[in-house]
């Protein structure tokens, strides 16, 4: 791995002088580190009776109600590792939910010499 | 023969001095105010009230910092030793089981620390009442400030959480100063209102809500007036229980006062100020510089609450975190209006705290529990949310929404920390929902009983980055508490605990799994007749998340059995005992007790149930850590062994392959069943535009009704 690299998530981290997203696992580039990281990923709209089995027969079932709940799920293109699950009601926007400043993240490299 | 009557007033009265009808009725009408509401300068703040003169005086006075490291320690000691004794003394099931706080506050009402253990969230809100209290009354002729002088409270719309809590407080005088004041707060639950209990659903205006005490001066010489304590007994279904608790209180505070004052002999009164001050300095500053350590940016997350507690309605909370070197900015982004009739709005004192309960409990614990925590954040609310609500609405369930806030800054917070963790332990979401039964009637005793049972504090804790998460924890918003022994409650109320066990399937699963946390089946007995009503989310949307690829937890409806007779329900315990079903999941699927069975919303108004009626609630579990394709196989057959989860969890999530009898794992077919499941997240998952060309919808689904913002 390049020494430049911060860790972002558990899978996730950032080449700082490339400004690229990288997948943690595989190092697949997952797109402009400037941008959301979820534009380089793959997505699929998962029933969530899929993740959690319903025990009974009913509007209330033990599961969630896919009608309201549905799972994002956002994985890598290189390994298919599920980098994110994303709880929304059908057709929610979805979120940009890490915008990190990478000037920030340059500056303490440049500040302390060192990499997380 | 009677005795003669006696006169209650053996002297004659004294001749009124006749009255000046002119000033009395241009006081009438021209004294303002008509009366203190709360003060919008207090409820809508949270920093810290300027230094006093005699802060500053005690600050410049030259205190020793090891004098004053050493005495902040031992006030924490005394506060932990009076949190303690008030465990021991108090009635209410929150005093018993650690829904409660003691605490040292400024002189001005800042709650500067608080007992190492109990409720976290008082710290940033159980301030605002007192700052009302030294605001308003100090210099009102008829109320004062005075040595031996004893304050109480529980309206939510000055401060607190909700007025299931009530606080008192006395002053600490030094040479005729107050020098700061010790409070002590207890979640009572019963108050009055339009259901037993304390935490009722079904109000509409927050007048149904029972008890409201503005900050009120109930003592003076340290003796309650009788009178006073009457009005509140009045106005509550358990009058033992109030007027237990209030003297509890007192004899916790009046410790504490005591102990300050061997302090302040032995060390003087500026110390004392000094450390008070000080801690709440101190902590706010050191708060804002942990932040100036981690990375700046926006980070975002949203939850959703899938009740108004009276129906099924989607609610929107929204959070956006921007960090900025030491600053932190909360905005609600498109969270859910406030509701005028319904009890799930909280005031913004109380919505505050959730965000610091999240930083104090999950990632610098280390900190005094004091309202310099909440000084460190700024907040940027939306008008009019169902989180700033207004005077006039009802919010005694307020924290059934508002639990989405410390959830959703948990997330914040963590994807936040994790690129420079430090000291900060990276956790996925703690069960976030306040889940629990409240019960009202009679008990086999005959004495009057109203309140909740405190499963609430059984929450799974969240999975850690590097092993599962607890089960049946802690609640999230107090890691010391308990959730009662069984026995206990029996003793007290008409109910056998037919079960209460860890629940299958109920966590967060991810290459690291969230805690489960318990299922309680509660059967009415003894008594003719008893309510129930049951609070919590998350039957319809789960209420927990998990972090980086782990899922949340799963749905928690209610279960309600209705018995067909007592005697029959009887009659099948006694004879058919091997049959008797344990889960909600079995009585569902199996039947086994003669009556019918439902499951419904988990929030329930209270409903009067007959003995062998039954209620069977799930406390939820954390949220899962990490990619469910990367658990340890055997740790999956531990799950199954130990009865965590089903085997249809173990095959269809976790794609393990095992023989079901022995539980040995095939390995080679469990690679290559992970590398296959990989290959069909591939296939089946879109790039991003493509995705959302198909995902996106411009207004929220038809039949769902949905409360906030839906913007692209």
């Amino acid at each position: 791995m390049s020494t430049t690299r911060e860790r972002i998530t558990e899978y996730l981290e950032i080449d700082l002088d490339a400004e690229r997203w990288h997948c943690r696992v595989c190092g697949q580039d997952l797109g402009d580190a400037r941008g959301d990281y979820k534009r380089g990923l793959l997505l699929h709209d998962r029933d969530p009776r899929e993740v959690y089995e319903a025990k009974i027969d009913a509007e209330y079932s033990y599961a969630p109600d896919p009608a309201w709940c549905r799972i994002v799920e956002y994985c890598c293109p290189g390994c298919g590792t599920q980098v994110e699950a994303e709880y929304l009601p059908p057709g929610h926007p979805l979120h940009r939910d890490i915008e990190i400043d990478l000037d920030w993240l340059k500056a303490r490299r440049e500040r302390e010499g060192s990499v997380a | 023969m009677n005795p003669p009557p006696q006169t209650l007033t053996p002297d004659a009265p004294e001749v009124a001095a006749p009255i000046d009808a002119d000033a009395f009725f241009t006081d009438l009408l021209h004294a303002r105010p008509v009366m203190y509401g709360p003060d919008a300068s207090i409820m809508d703040g949270n920093a810290l009230a300027p230094r006093t003169a005699l802060e500053d005086e005690a600050l410049a006075s030259g205190v020793d910092p090891v004098d004053a490291t050493i005495s902040q320690n031992r006030l924490e000691i005394i506060l932990e030793s009076a949190k303690e004794m008030l465990e021991q003394t108090g009635a209410a099931p929150g005093a018993k089981w650690g829904d409660l706080t003691t605490g040292l506050y400024s002189a001005a009402g800042d709650l500067a620390l608080a007992s190492s253990s109990g409720v976290v969230v008082f710290s940033a809100c159980a301030s605002a009442p007192l700052k009302h209290i030294v605001k308003q009354w100090a210099d009102e002729p008829t109320v004062g400030v005075r040595p031996g002088d004893v304050y109480y409270h529980n309206d939510a719309r000055y401060g607190g959480v909700h007025n299931a809590d009530q606080t008192l407080w006395i002053p600490i005088f030094v040479d005729g100063v107050i020098i700061g004041w010790a409070g002590a707060t207890i979640h009572e639950g019963e108050n009055g209102a339009t259901e037993p209990g304390g935490l009722s659903a079904s109000p509409l205006s927050v007048y149904d809500e029972g008890l409201k005490i503005s900050p009120i001066k109930i003592a003076e010489n340290y003796t309650f007036r009788r009178d006073v304590v009457n009005l509140l007994q009045n106005n509550v279904r358990d009058p033992l229980m109030q007027l237990i608790d209030m003297r509890a209180k007192l004899s916790a505070c009046m410790r504490i006062e005591q102990q300050v004052l061997e302090l302040v002999r032995e060390k003087g009164r500026d110390l004392v100020v000094a450390v008070l001050r000080g801690a709440l300095e101190n902590t706010e500053a050191e708060v804002r510089r942990r932040f100036s350590e981690l990375p700046d940016g926006i980070y975002r997350a949203t939850h959703f609450v899938d009740t108004t507690l009276l129906e099924d309605r989607l609610l929107k909370f929204g959070l956006e975190v921007e960090k900025r070197h030491d600053r932190i900015i909360c905005r609600s982004v498109g969270t859910a209006p406030m509701i005028p009739d319904r009890a799930i709005n909280t005031a913004p004192t109380f919505a505050r705290a959730l965000f610091m309960n999240s930083l104090q409990m999950f990632f610098w614990a280390d900190l005094p529990r004091n309202a310099g925590y909440v000084a460190a954040l700024d907040f940027e609310f939306e008008e009019d949310s169902i989180s700033t609500a207004g005077n006039e609405v009802p919010n005694g369930l307020g924290m059934i929404g508002a639990c989405a806030w410390q959830t959703a800054m948990h997330q914040c917070m963590s994807k936040m920390a994790y690129n420079r963790p430090g000291d900060i332990e990276i956790i996925a979401p703690w069960y976030g929902m306040t889940q629990s039964l409240y019960y009202g009637g009679l008990n086999q005793w005959g004495a009057p009983v109203a309140n909740l049972m405190i499963d609430i504090n059984s929450m799974g804790g969240g999975a850690h980055a590097d092993r599962d998460g607890e089960h049946a924890c802690a609640p999230f918003f107090a890691s010391m508490a308990d959730y009662g022994e069984i026995e206990d409650r029996e003793t007290e109320l008409p109910v056998l605990t037919l079960g209460r066990r860890l629940t299958v399937d109920n966590h967060g699963p991810g290459r690291h799994r969230g805690g489960s946390s318990v299922e309680c089946m509660y059967m009415v007995w003894g008594v003719p007749e008893f309510f129930y009503g049951c609070m919590g989310t998350g039957s319809k949307f789960p209420t927990t998340p998990g972090l980086f690829g782990g899922y949340g937890s799963g749905a928690n409806p209610l279960t309600v059995f209705k018995g067909s007779s007592s005697e029959a329900v009887v009659a099948a315990l006694r004879d058919n005992a091997a049959d008797v079903p344990y889960t909600a999941h079995e009585l569902h699927r199996d039947g086994g007790l003669p009556g019918t069975v439902e499951s419904k919303r988990c929030t329930q108004s209270a409903d009067l149930n007959k003995p062998g009626d039954m209620w069977i609630l799930q406390v939820g579990g954390g949220g899962g850590y990490g990619d469910v394709l990367e658990r340890d196989p055997q740790d999956v057959m531990r799950d199954l062994r130990e009865t965590r989860i089903s085997h249809w969890r173990a095959r269809e999530l976790y794609k393990v392959v095992y023989d079901e009898e022995t539980l040995l794992v095939d390995e080679d077919a469990t690679t290559a069943a992970r590398t296959a499941e990989r290959d069909a997240r591939r296939a089946r998952s879109l790039p991003y535009d493509e995705f959302v060309a198909q995902w996106r919808r411009d207004e929220p689904p038809v039949g769902i009704d949905y409360l906030g913002g839906w913007s692209w």
